[in-house]
């Protein structure tokens, strides 16, 4: 998708509430090659030095203010990376404001009832909503959707794996920053602290790939979880049905180097695996594999990724050129996902109990 | 060694593999077969005992399926060796050699194959378990948690405690293959059993600290494999594998009842 510039004086202010990782490792370099399209305007964390740093570096004020940044006309898009706990209101909040667009790092909500919330303040306030969810904007799972023909209605088999070094290694490939805290010790005796992390797998890391796997779900109605577990230190194993596909996903955070992070749809005759680069890598686009009949047509990599996809989309809506996409499929995802984390945990404490 | 006779008209395909293996196999011709092959259909395991009691120094069982393990004969038992289409492909028992390292720091273990429309599933699960103890070690009893004519699934866990997820899936989108996955800590081993119908070898992938390692190839099929195994059985050496298959089914309780 392309949007003409129109001229750096016609770029969009961008307002960042939060400035942590996500803010510097993914979108500032992905807004600095589009600086033809935006432009930082003011960034806004509740830690002085994390806004401070963040907004020097792109000549943005800082603020501790969400309210001050909400009232900045400066600011024509809200990106918001801050904790997933915070995102329903500010998403709210920035509606509410009157902004062009808002950008939400995923989860955009964390229950059903949120969602609703958002989706008919949306509707009401018309202000378009676009979830930050890379691997649905990445140009090879685009390239995926050309190829698979009518494996969403025959795939019986779904396969997410997202295998992971710490994130720590993917942010240092990507930008400099200081080095975060590692993970605290965690007690693995305890059913409730496991059924926690389990869900924090659910949701923290699963939930990238879940978009994609309701691609091949008709409805998620009798969703069943078969099997969960925990993968130690940090990860999950399910195995599920839905729809009639049986639905696979694992999710292992290690301390090595190898990353794995891959996305399988099978059907009796066709087969989908979609390769992903490591999150916060701006190294390109995924690679798409699909099988038919023993034979192989790949696609990608490409230059773009998700990222910078998603940010060309923000601004073809801003500017018209596109329709900005419905929300209701966003909120099916969280639904999704949701369902997930809890059967989960009810299937784990139910087997630790 | 002198090689042993094989009647090649037994099985399809075996005239090529006894060709092969010239200082191994020679063809019996009119006489009578020193290592006898039999396909793995439910009469394998009475085929295999009468050819012992008639003297035949090794059988090769090509895909067996469950029924007839309890009835192969005490004489039979170190005589037979098992066909696997992937568990014995050479590339398996180089990664249960590096496996054992790494099996005591596993995080998770997947096993997966997928197989064509036309492929028995329990007997690609048979072979799917061979390869998972041979690889993974000692392995607790494994739940059935799916099954139905696209797959199935199982879970249980490594002796250290990893969950382990083995996976039999049916589709004709590409040729069939075996995957399994240690990972540990600092990395892992990644082990990719190709078709059998292809010399194409397996490919053994250890990762730690310091990169990756592929291991040496070797350009054999799992069948040739086993006819090599079965002249050496003939020259004396014991087969472990009833044993071992016998380990492998008992670690799912009910599998008996999966047949068909």
């Amino acid at each position: 998708m392309h949007v003409g510039n129109g001229g750096r004086s016609r770029r969009l202010g961008v307002g960042f509430i939060g400035a942590g990782s996500v803010a510097r490792t993914v979108h500032l370099p992905v807004l600095a090659k589009l600086d033809d399209l935006f432009e930082v305007r003011h960034v806004m964390d509740v830690l002085p030095e994390a806004a401070q740093t963040v907004a020097s570096r792109v000549g943005a004020r800082a603020t501790l203010s969400q309210d001050e940044l909400l009232a900045d006309s400066t600011v024509d898009v809200v990106a918001i990376c801050s904790p997933d706990q915070f995102h329903a209101a500010q998403v709210v909040a920035a509606c509410r404001a009157g902004k062009k667009a808002v950008l939400c790092e995923k989860p955009f909500t964390l229950t059903s009832a949120e969602a609703a919330e958002i989706a008919a303040v949306s509707a009401e306030t018309g202000v378009p909503i676009l979830v930050g969810a890379m691997h649905t904007m990445d140009p090879g799972w685009l390239a995926a959707e050309r190829l698979w023909h009518d494996l969403p209605e025959t795939a019986h088999t779904l396969r997410s794996t997202i295998i992971l070094p710490p994130n720590t290694r993917f942010i240092e490939f990507a930008t400099e920053t200081s080095r975060q805290a590692g993970m605290p010790g965690i007690d693995y005796d305890d059913p409730q602290v496991v059924a926690a992390l389990l869900q924090m797998g659910v949701l923290g890391l699963a939930i990238h790939d879940l978009p994609l796997v309701r691609r091949f779900l008709p409805d998620f109605d009798d969703l069943t979880v078969l099997h969960a577990e925990l993968v130690r230190p940090f990860g999950y194993e399910f195995v599920m049905r839905a729809a009639g596909r049986t639905i696979e996903l694992t999710g292992a955070m290690h301390e090595g180097w190898k990353p794995d992070w891959t996305f399988e749809a099978i059907g009796p005759d066709a087969a989908l695996t979609v390769r992903f680069t490591p999150s916060f890598v701006q190294g390109g686009s995924a690679v798409a594999e699909y099988a038919c009949g023993g034979q192989r047509t790949v696609s990608g990599p490409y230059a773009a990724n998700g990222y910078e996809d998603e940010w060309r989309l923000l601004a073809a809506i801003v500017a018209g050129a596109a329709d900005p996409p419905p929300v209701d499929p966003r909120i099916d995802d969280i639904r999704f996902a949701v369902a997930i984390a809890m059967a989960g945990r009810d299937h784990l404490l139910g087997v630790t109990a | 060694m002198s090689a042993f006779t094989v009647d090649t008209r037994q099985l399809p395909g075996l005239a090529e593999i006894v060709a092969s293996l010239p200082l191994s196999l020679r063809d019996a011709g009119n006489g009578p077969p020193q290592i006898i092959g039999v396909t793995g259909t439910g009469t394998w395991a009475a085929q295999a005992t009468a050819a012992v009691r008639n003297g035949a120094l090794a059988i090769v069982v090509e895909a067996p399926v469950l029924a007839g393990l309890k009835n192969v004969s005490p004489a039979a038992q170190s005589r037979v060796v098992l066909a696997w289409d992937f568990a014995a492909n050479p590339g398996v028992h180089a990664a249960a050699a590096e496996a054992e390292a790494l099996r005591g720091g596993a995080g998770i273990a997947k096993g997966a194959v997928t197989v064509g429309r036309s492929t028995d599933i329990q007997v690609a699960l048979l072979d799917l378990l061979v390869a998972a103890v041979r690889v993974f070690g000692e392995i607790s009893t494994l739940t059935v948690r799916h099954r139905d004519h696209h797959g199935l699934y199982l879970t249980g866990h490594l002796e250290g405690g990893a969950p382990l997820t083995l996976s039999v899936v049916v589709t004709n989108a590409y040729p069939f293959a075996m995957h399994l996955r240690l990972l540990t800590g600092e990395g892992g081993l990644d082990v990719h059993v190709p078709s059998p119908a292809t010399a194409a070898p397996a490919e053994v992938r250890v990762a730690d600290a310091d990169g990756e390692r592929l291991l040496p190839t070797v350009w054999v099929t799992s069948r040739r494999a086993c006819w090599q195994d079965a002249a050496a059985v003939a020259a004396g050496a014991r087969s472990g594998d009833i044993a071992e298959l016998r380990r492998a089914v008992s670690l799912v309780p009910g599998l008996w009842s999966l047949q068909g």
